[in-house]
């Protein structure tokens, strides 16, 4: 107690309370325990997304679009939307942590899905911020052929230095 | 605040900003992005999920050792402690690691020990780092060396301040720089906290001083809203750093520094009551008692939970006495006596309600944010708490205090303020983490079987369709309509062949062919009866009989001629038709060929679907299998958040009765204090019925 005036002694109560030894031990135990049914939830989330995406988008059908940022210094996006064939199949609304994952060399997956195999078709429109803070919106597109393989496409959005303006385009990863 | 327990709390709250950082790179492999998006965004459990769905499936192939130490580095971030470690030494020992990645190894190995605790073998895996380690993990990299340099005891070994050189200089980066100065924070107080001779001792105080110098002035340049994390930050340490500045100059009988410093901190500032307190107690030293009062007198405007609301409480008195002012003194110790016996009676009204029936979804509710009202709610205005309630958050409140008949709604919402004041406190946290991820895996482990009985669904949908295609008498009746649809389609060509000739005879139906044997079996009869007639010439037949037969030549003459003529309408009434029929068999013949088509891909579609049905087949199994694993998981996670229940409920248990004891010994005091200045009173007195009255009083409290 300070009513010394000891300004040493000053907060001790404020500090917190060392745990029992006794206490230390059952988390421990606890921690473990966790520890383990983390591994085994991973392992079984693991074999349920191999399993749906086996069963649900097998690769003669499947197609998966993605999105990357490579440098945003000449576009803010807000929003993307995609379509196959003319079919709308993904719309996003960026969130600030969001935007900062892809710019920090995340890749999002927009979208997983099933086509026939032959020609196709994808459009996607940016929309945005763009140079000197002003809106924006951009359209891609991309004719492809499906075949036997999945098929992913990334869209990239990059700074073009020559043109000092962005530059969207869209990758096959066949 | 004693200077030792202060970096100890420092560390403490330090090492849980301390996440694996990854470094922005070229991805070359699309599924290592898919998990870097989703770990920027702090979602650990789908990032590893992400990259082993990578590893099994081979679509790391291009950055395999990176994607490696990722899920290593984020395991740890995710509390998996064990199986990083177990990674990290598979990962050391392969020879054919490279620099880079042995140094990203060690470091993550380096931030796995310092975590448990051991720093010196934290300390000698970081001095297996060298300069490949890439640039964004370096400034945490250093942090992490100076840290577990001062923690393992080698500064006090060698007496020096750190001196334990990174390979490399902290990058410049403004994002990273914080990392610098919570280095210098911690050196220069740890070295203060040690320091034996004076001159050691002000140097680093001028240090620490320039510090929270530098600080201010990043602040101001910075000039962000408190939404910025760089800014928040610093602000928080340049915080800390006054005050630690302040404490110390309060012990080196300092008082006015220490209010200098004082006064520079935040309003807002988490350790704003410390500073305070801190603040009355440096104008006592200058024996400025009405700035005392007047800042302890805001502290005691606040809850009694508050540790320097306590102390103002029983420092209040102090003053007064000091001044001479007795009456005034012992009404403030009354107050003192009076609050700290009342909070007393509130953690004892606490303690029944720690069961873990009533600690879940207070947990729950704790978790999903809707509870975060309780650290604002610093009264016991019902009624206008009820107003700035929202929906939610209200009905919450009455249920939870809906089935306590002993203690009212209002008193309720008090207690829960004491729980969970209690319950944020550092030493809850990684039992609350534990729940929190417990739950969060419960819930994700709902979703998963949810999942489980869609496939289930579809893969039953499937089965039945197999069933149906590999039943053996319908695969028969296929074939037979297979054959009967092929032998029609011959048929029909060959009536097409015929029909394109000009062969009318057989263009026609049954009906007509017969009508035209009648008409043509005419002229037959008419020969037959020249024949007839030559006979009864010959034969001297009489008139009458050749007249008779005459007679019937002659009618069969006419017959002829109409038959003849009816003949001829009848051909060409056929060739008028005969486009219509050609195309009447073209039809059938293309409906036959369609038929057949369809009963030949219903055929083919038995061999295309055996692979199909292998794949459903595994499907089942795999269904089946991991529904069994998820319903154990669950058992598991039942099980293990009973315990952690337990546990919190135990531990709580021993935080109130900690506390109601703390509380005890602050009301001793205060009682002793009171009674000590009411007997000074009495020996001072004459005795009378007055004095006699006080004297009684005096007893009281000092037996009490």
């Amino acid at each position: 107690m300070a009513i010394n005036g000891d300004a040493a002694e000053i907060g001790d109560v404020a500090m917190p309370t060392s745990l029992p030894a006794a206490d230390i031990a059952e988390q421990a135990t606890l921690d473990q325990r966790l520890q383990s049914i983390k591994k085994d939830a991973l392992a079984l989330n693991r074999d349920l997304r191999i399993l749906k995406e086996e069963l649900q988008f097998p690769a003669n059908t499947q197609v998966a679009v993605f999105l990357s940022v490579d440098a945003a210094n000449l576009f803010e996006l807000d929003a993307v939307n995609v379509k196959v064939d003319d079919k709308v199949v993904a719309n996003h609304l960026y969130t600030e942590q969001q935007l900062d994952a892809l710019v920090r060399g995340g890749i999002q997956k927009l979208h997983l899905g099933n086509i026939k195999s032959g020609e196709h078709e994808l459009v996607a429109v940016f929309t945005g911020r763009g140079p000197k803070g002003r809106d924006f919106r951009r359209a891609a597109s991309y004719e492809f052929v499906k075949g036997n393989n999945a098929k992913y496409l990334e869209l990239k959005i990059t700074d073009s230095n020559k043109s000092k303006q962005p530059d969207f385009e869209i990758k096959d990863w066949e | 605040m004693k200077l030792p327990s202060l970096i100890a709390l420092l560390l403490a709250f330090l090492s849980q900003l301390i996440a694996p950082a990854a470094n922005a790179r070229q991805v070359e492999d699309l599924a290592l992005g898919v998990a870097l998006y989703e770990f920027f965004q702090q979602n650990d459990f789908e990032a590893i999920s992400e990259l082993l769905v990578g590893e099994e499936l081979d679509r790391l192939q291009n950055q395999s050792e990176f994607s490696s130490q990722l899920t290593t580095g984020i395991m740890l971030s995710y509390g998996m402690d064990k199986e990083a470690a177990r990674r990290l030494a598979d990962f050391n020992s392969d020879e054919h690691t490279n620099n880079e990645n042995l140094s990203r190894s060690n470091y993550y190995l380096a931030k796995l020990l310092y975590r448990k605790g051991d720093y010196e073998q934290a300390y000698d895996a970081l001095g297996r780092v060298d300069k490949s380690l890439t640039k964004d993990l370096q400034a945490e990299m250093s942090f992490l060396l100076n840290n577990s340099f001062l923690m393992a005891g080698f500064a006090a070994e060698t007496g020096a301040l750190v001196k334990a050189e990174a390979p490399f200089k902290l990058p410049s980066s403004k994002r990273l720089a914080v990392w610098g100065d919570y280095n210098q924070y911690n050196q220069l107080v740890f070295a203060l906290s040690g320091s034996q001779t004076d001159s050691y001792s002000n140097t680093s105080m001028a240090r620490l001083e320039r510090l929270a110098q530098n600080l201010s002035s990043s602040i101001e340049r910075l000039d962000g809203g408190t939404q910025d994390t760089q800014f928040s930050e610093l602000l928080a340490l340049r915080d800390r750093t006054l005050l630690s500045i302040a404490y110390l100059q309060l012990q080196q009988n300092n008082p006015r520094q220490a209010i200098r410093h004082l006064r520079q901190y935040s309003a807002d500032g988490v350790e704003y009551n410390e500073a305070m307190l801190a603040f009355g107690w440096a104008a006592l030293q200058q024996e400025d008692f009405s700035r005392t009062i007047a800042s302890w007198s805001q502290l005691l405007d606040q809850d009694t939970a508050s540790p320097a609301t306590r102390e103002a409480l029983l420092g209040m008195g102090f003053v007064l006495q000091k001044q001479n002012k007795k009456t005034a003194a012992v009404n403030a110790y009354d107050l003192a006596i009076g609050r700290f016996t009342k909070e007393i009676a509130v953690l004892q009204d606490l303690q029944p309600l720690l069961t873990v029936e009533k600690l879940e979804p207070f947990l729950q509710a704790l978790q999903s944010q809707s509870v975060s009202w309780l650290n604002d709610y610093q009264s016991d205005d019902w009624d206008k708490l009820s107003q700035t309630l929202l929906d939610d958050e209200l009905v919450f409140a009455q249920t939870y205090s809906g089935d306590n008949d002993t203690v009212g709604a209002e008193q309720y919402m008090t207690l829960l303020n004491r729980l969970h004041n209690l319950i944020s406190t550092q030493e809850f946290v990684v039992l609350l983490n534990q729940h929190r991820d417990l739950r969060w895996l419960k819930e994700k482990i709902h979703t998963w079987s949810d999942d489980l009985d869609a496939i289930g669904d579809a893969l039953e949908n499937q089965r039945e369709r197999f069933v149906s295609v590999f039943d053996e008498g319908q695969k028969l009746d296929m074939e037979a309509d297979y054959a009967a649809q092929a032998e029609l389609i011959e048929q029909l060509r060959g009536e097409l062949a015929l029909a394109s000739k000009p062969d009318y005879v057989r263009l026609m139906d049954a009906k007509e062919s017969e009508r035209l044997l009648k008409l043509q079996a005419i002229p037959n009869r008419l020969l037959a009866l020249r024949d007839e007639y030559q006979a009864l010439i010959g034969a001297g037949a009489d008139a009458n009989k050749l007249r008779s037969v005459t007679k019937q030549i002659e009618q069969s003459k006419g017959y002829a001629d109409l038959a003849r003529l009816m003949e001829g309408y009848q051909v060409w009434s056929v060739a008028e038709q005969q486009d219509q029929r050609l195309w009447d068999f073209e039809k059938q013949l293309r409906t036959g060929e369609k038929n057949l088509t369809l009963a030949k891909s219903s055929l083919d579609n038995i061999e295309r679907l055996v692979p199909e049905q292998t794949t459903q087949s595994r499907g089942v199994m795999a269904v089946a299998d991991l529904a069994d694993r998820s319903n154990e998981l669950l058992t598991q996670l039942e099980q293990s958040n009973g315990e952690a229940l337990l546990s919190l409920r135990s531990m709580l248990d021993d935080s109130v009765n900690q506390q109601i004891a703390s509380l005890q010994a602050y009301l001793a005091q205060a009682n002793l204090a009171k009674a000590r200045l009411l007997d000074e009173q009495f020996m001072l007195q004459d005795e009378g019925p007055q004095t006699l009255a006080q004297h009684d009083a005096t007893t009281a409290v000092l037996a009490e």
